[in-house]
């Protein structure tokens, strides 16, 4: 239980410092230095100490909606097995997990149009537009880990598939699903180009462009937070070798370490195919997201047939 | 046909009209106003004129000139018909005449007989009422206050069924020039986009006519900053064509080559710039940093990242030496392999590919009716360089053929950049041997009597310049006329965007990349 | 290393039935075989056989090199690289894949190879390549993810005698060669290689 609770403290601590850790391959990948891994902390304690403004048209949503995205994506974190898992945990059902990440997507739509700004509107469309088409997808992939592990229980998941030796090729199917999904819910490249600020582009970026202050270092902290849990959600269920699964220090040493080269090397794996691809067509990114729903209807048929 | 041959056939078309050449190319017809349409019709139909610009000089009276230019033989005609307070439209003969019109009615107020557009172009909301910056009863140095008297601008407005309005600007989320974008969209899809320009008058065309002649060159080089050597660059020949001067090969050559490395440098700024906005951004950085390589060689041959004050008439104002030249050849050598890397690199990657062909297309139709020029019109297929209609300073040796593509989307724009990156490369190593011996700094007094009077044509990054200037008392001008190409090149983009999606008018505004500040003024 | 070779050959096959640009087919086309030539040579490695060695080899020299070569070399000349107009644009065909690559597993449910279904699946996705495109090329690739899917389907069940085997690669072979020099023709007479335009021919 405690261990449970630490294991989610250090994701939450360590979540800014994986986005900092991929702004800097990025950055050496491009060819220069870039600014420092830890330039995340910096800018929220700077934006911490900054100023409120709140545009005169926003109503409540505004004021209440950094908060409650925040807590959203801390709460969800709670949720998640990092590095260990006893596998006989009461919470952890991924339907509640993915449902309290998707009160983060509506905040930020809902902030999106309330301050009445034109650009929020357009990004709060577009965002909505991206995730009717890729949230079909994530309820067939459950579909498909319950087929594999009979179990909707993200610890049990995790334990089951940490302790498995074989691994199936629809295994691997459903997690390039996954990953298509995972890029798309987290607005990266190349669905939504995390860098720009160009106002007619953005589409993530475009529902915050009101916040300032204190409010924008909670939702920069809750995008953090949320990419470090998917991709812990993505290690977890699709790569959970090593995980420990006992409380021996060995043990959890080992996959402490394990746990942080696996996510090195997604951030790296992310951060190539950001800088070696160009931004879809707004109007492209359904086929992208149906390519994903095609490998999760392979994964599913290849599992429930075989 | 020769210009004496021109200006006989002229005569013969039987309008009470008088014809004077002038500086070898220039053909100054004095007509009367109310032959204008007329005239300018028989022109267009019998000679094959471009219609390139407008613009009001005062005397007593004020005298309207239209400029026609001829692509082929290198001439310019100059219609020019005198009037008190009113200009004959040339709307629906002459093409974006209603912009070169509402400016002169703007800044002169004069005017517009019987033109369909008579909104306000350079005057906006906050000016005070009755005021024309350009008359000479103007003072130099008086500003204009913000009283918010003149009448509101009117958009066109698109109305249907879920049809919105997104305005964009003047002030904008990235560090860009002021321009305000007035998009009418449906859904996504853009189906209109009306521009507003010239928030920042800093009314340059004024501050020509009170600075002394021998200072005016960096005033031209401030119309645009990047295009600064271009303008240096008309204002030499301004100078030197007025005052029937020849400079010796070498600092010919050496114009040519800080031309061209201005070429450079802009052209990997712009496609830089379409890489960033498909969010392509490893090509980006590479294409910036090669560009950075250029403004530094640009800082160690002339002092000046932005190769100012290095062109001046009569001579040079940098030293050129065996150094210089090596460092020249060497950079050239480094950036032109780099350069041929990533560009091989952009045109195999298809997601790149994906979003810049098919996009943000203008037709040639369309282009010819805008006037467009530079390497946007080229990328349409129309084939017009001033470098080769218009031949300056060695261009007649170098310049042998056009570069133009048929289409006329974001890919053709992206691949005309970098065909004229490869020339400009070209054309540098030419010019090289082209220089003998070192070019020494030389400066020259200039001093010119009053009443003379000419134009310029340069090819900048952005299309043609064309410069008037007529020479006043006191060694300064009397009044100097920038015809800059973002002026009509900016319609352009209203017409590339239609029909695409509002995510695509960055990639189609930076495949543009028009100059606020040249068409400020 | 099977499982992960047969979700390659599945993945890739998923993506091209997508994809727009005939270059990335080949590319897709040319992984494809691989992968399927890597399982050829692990099943060899595993049952000692040679024929299983000889088809992974004449796979990886045909057609995970010479055809995408050859393919390439006619798509740069004829510089018909552009974006296509799909007959079934990419989304509808990503849906179609899914619900045909679903049917495949539910009537095959009694077979118990991974490959034999895996074979099926490519077959039936090459049908979809080759009647959603337009241009002869990609119609090619789509017929030659059938001819993999057939490849699939001989190693695992049915003992087909070398020699047939080694025919229809030599007849695959042949056939992306003649339509190499076709399809450059056809370009050189009608300044197309749309098959739409063929249809003009008899009116």
């Amino acid at each position: 239980m405690i261990i449970n609770i630490i294991q989610s403290m250090i994701l939450i601590i360590a979540a800014p410092l994986f986005s900092g850790i991929l702004k800097r391959i990025k950055a050496i990948l491009r060819g220069y230095e870039g600014a420092p891994v830890l330039q995340p902390y910096f800018d929220i304690k700077k934006l911490l100490s900054k100023e409120r403004v709140i545009s005169k048209s926003s109503s409540f949503i505004t004021t209440v909606g950094p908060i409650i995205i925040l807590s959203a994506a801390i709460l969800s974190a709670f949720l998640t097995p990092v590095f260990f898992t006893a596998g006989n945990e009461l919470i952890g059902n991924m339907f509640i997990l993915i449902f309290i990440l998707s009160i983060i997507k509506f905040f930020n739509t809902l902030i999106g149009l309330d301050c009445a700004c034109t650009f929020g509107g357009m990004g709060s469309s577009r965002e909505m537009f991206i995730y009717m088409f890729a949230e079909p997808v994530v309820f067939l992939i459950l579909a498909f880990v319950y087929f594999e592990t009979k179990s909707f229980n993200i610890y049990k998941i995790a334990k089951l598939n940490a302790v498995r030796t074989d691994i199936s090729s629809a295994h691997i199917v459903a997690a390039i699903a996954f990953l298509i999904w995972l890029i798309a819910e987290n607005a990266r490249m190349p669905v939504d180009n995390p860098e720009t600020h160009l106002e007619l582009t953005m589409v993530h970026e475009a529902m915050i462009l009101d916040i300032s202050g204190r409010d924008l270092a909670y939702i920069e902290l809750a995008s953090a937070i949320k990419l470090a849990i998917f991709l812990t959600i993505f290690i977890n269920i699709f790569l959970p070798f090593g995980m420990a699964v006992s409380l021996s220090a060995a043990a959890l040493i080992k996959a402490v370490i394990l746990y942080l080269i696996k996510m090195l090397v997604f951030l790296l794996i992310i951060a190539i195919v950001e800088i070696s691809i160009a931004k879809f067509r707004l109007f492209r990114v359904p086929e992208l997201i149906a390519a994903s729903f095609s490998f999760a209807i392979a994964a599913i048929s290849m599992m429930y047939f075989s | 046909m020769k210009i004496e041959d021109l200006k006989k056939d002229i005569e013969k078309l039987g309008f009470p009209i008088k014809i004077e050449i002038k500086n070898k190319n220039e053909l100054y017809v004095d007509i009367d106003k109310d032959d204008v349409k007329k005239i300018l019709e028989t022109m267009f139909k019998k000679y094959k004129l471009y219609f390139s610009g407008q613009f009001c000089l005062q005397d007593k009276d004020f005298i309207i000139n239209v400029i026609l230019t001829d692509r082929k033989n290198g001439y310019l005609i100059i219609l020019r018909y005198k009037t008190e307070n009113e200009i004959v439209s040339l709307q629906g003969i002459a093409n974006q005449s209603n912009l070169f019109e509402r400016e002169i009615s703007d800044l002169f107020g004069l005017e517009i007989a019987d033109g369909e557009d008579k909104r306000n172009i350079v005057k906006h909301e906050i000016w005070e009422n009755g005021i024309h910056p350009l008359r000479k009863d103007f003072l130099y140095g008086q500003r204009v206050k913000d009283l918010c008297e003149t009448e509101e601008y009117k958009f066109k407005e698109v109305i249907t069924d879920g049809g919105f309005q997104i305005p964009v600007g003047p002030v904008h989320a990235g560090i860009i020039e002021p321009g305000h974008f007035r998009f009418s969209v449906i859904g996504e899809l853009i189906e209109n986009l009306e521009i507003r320009l010239m928030y920042k008058h800093r009314g340059i065309e004024k501050i020509c006519e009170n600075v002394d002649l021998n200072k005016l060159n960096l005033i031209f080089e401030r119309v645009a900053g990047e295009s600064s050597a271009a303008y240096g660059e008309a204002f030499a020949q301004l100078i030197e064509k007025i005052s029937d001067f020849k400079v010796c090969e070498s600092i010919m050559a050496l114009r040519v080559i800080l031309l061209e490395l201005e070429r450079i440098y802009n052209f990997l700024d712009d496609i830089a710039g379409i890489c960033v906005d498909v969010g392509f951004s490893y090509p980006a950085k590479k294409f910036g940093y090669m560009s950075e390589l250029i403004h530094q060689l640009c800082e160690r041959i002339t002092g000046s990242r932005f190769l100012r004050n290095a062109i001046i008439p009569y001579g040079s104002n940098i030293d050129f030496t065996e150094i210089q030249r090596e460092d020249v050849v060497k950079t050239i050598d480094i950036v032109e392999k780099r350069f041929n890397e990533i560009v091989e690199m952009t045109l195999n990657t298809v997601s790149f590919l994906d979003r810049v062909e098919h996009t943000g297309i203008v037709e040639k139709a369309i282009a010819k009716e805008l006037n467009m020029t530079g390497v946007v019109a080229r990328a349409s297929g129309i084939q017009y360089d001033v470098r080769k209609s218009f031949p300056y300073e060695v261009y007649r040796q170098l310049k042998k053929s056009i570069n133009f593509e048929e289409i006329g989307g974001v890919f053709e724009r992206y691949n005309v950049k970098i065909a004229e990156i490869r020339d400009a490369f070209k054309y540098i190593k030419t010019s090289l041997t082209l220089i003998k011996g070192d070019v020494e700094k030389k400066k020259q007094w200039i001093d010119i009597e009053s009443g003379k009077e000419g134009f310029a044509v340069v090819e900048t990054v952005k299309g043609e310049l064309i410069v008037f200037a007529r020479t006043g008392e006191n060694n300064k001008m009397d009044r100097v006329y920038f015809k800059t190409p973002s002026f009509t090149n900016w319609n352009g983009l209203t017409y590339a965007v239609l029909g695409e999606i509002v995510p695509d008018f960055p990639l189609c505004n930076k495949s543009f990349n028009m100059s606020y500040s040249e068409n400020d003024r | 290393m099977l499982e992960i070779l047969s979700a390659v050959i599945l993945i890739s096959a998923i993506i091209m039935s997508s994809l727009r640009r005939v270059n990335l087919l080949i590319r897709g086309f040319s992984v494809q075989s691989l992968a399927i030539s890597l399982v050829c040579f692990t099943l060899g490695f595993k049952t000692g056989e040679v024929h299983y060695y000889i088809i992974g080899a004449l796979t990886l020299l045909v057609k995970t090199l010479i055809i995408p070569i050859v393919a390439s070399k006619s798509v740069r000349e004829l510089k018909i690289n552009r974006e296509m107009k799909l007959i079934i644009d990419g989304y509808w065909s990503s849906i179609l894949t899914a619900l045909s690559i679903a049917t495949t597993y539910v009537f095959l449910d009694n077979f118990n190879n991974d490959f034999v279904k895996a074979g099926f699946v490519l077959m039936v996705l090459g049908g979809i390549i080759l009647i959603g495109r337009k241009k002869a090329i990609s119609q090619m690739i789509g017929f030659l993810v059938m001819e993999n899917g057939l490849v699939l389907f001989e190693i695992s069940m049915i003992k087909m005698t070398l020699i047939i085997e080694i025919l229809i690669i030599l007849e695959v072979l042949m056939l992306s060669v003649i339509m190499g020099v076709m399809v450059f023709y056809i370009n050189k007479a009608f300044d197309t290689v749309n098959t739409d335009y063929l249809s003009n021919i008899k009116e």
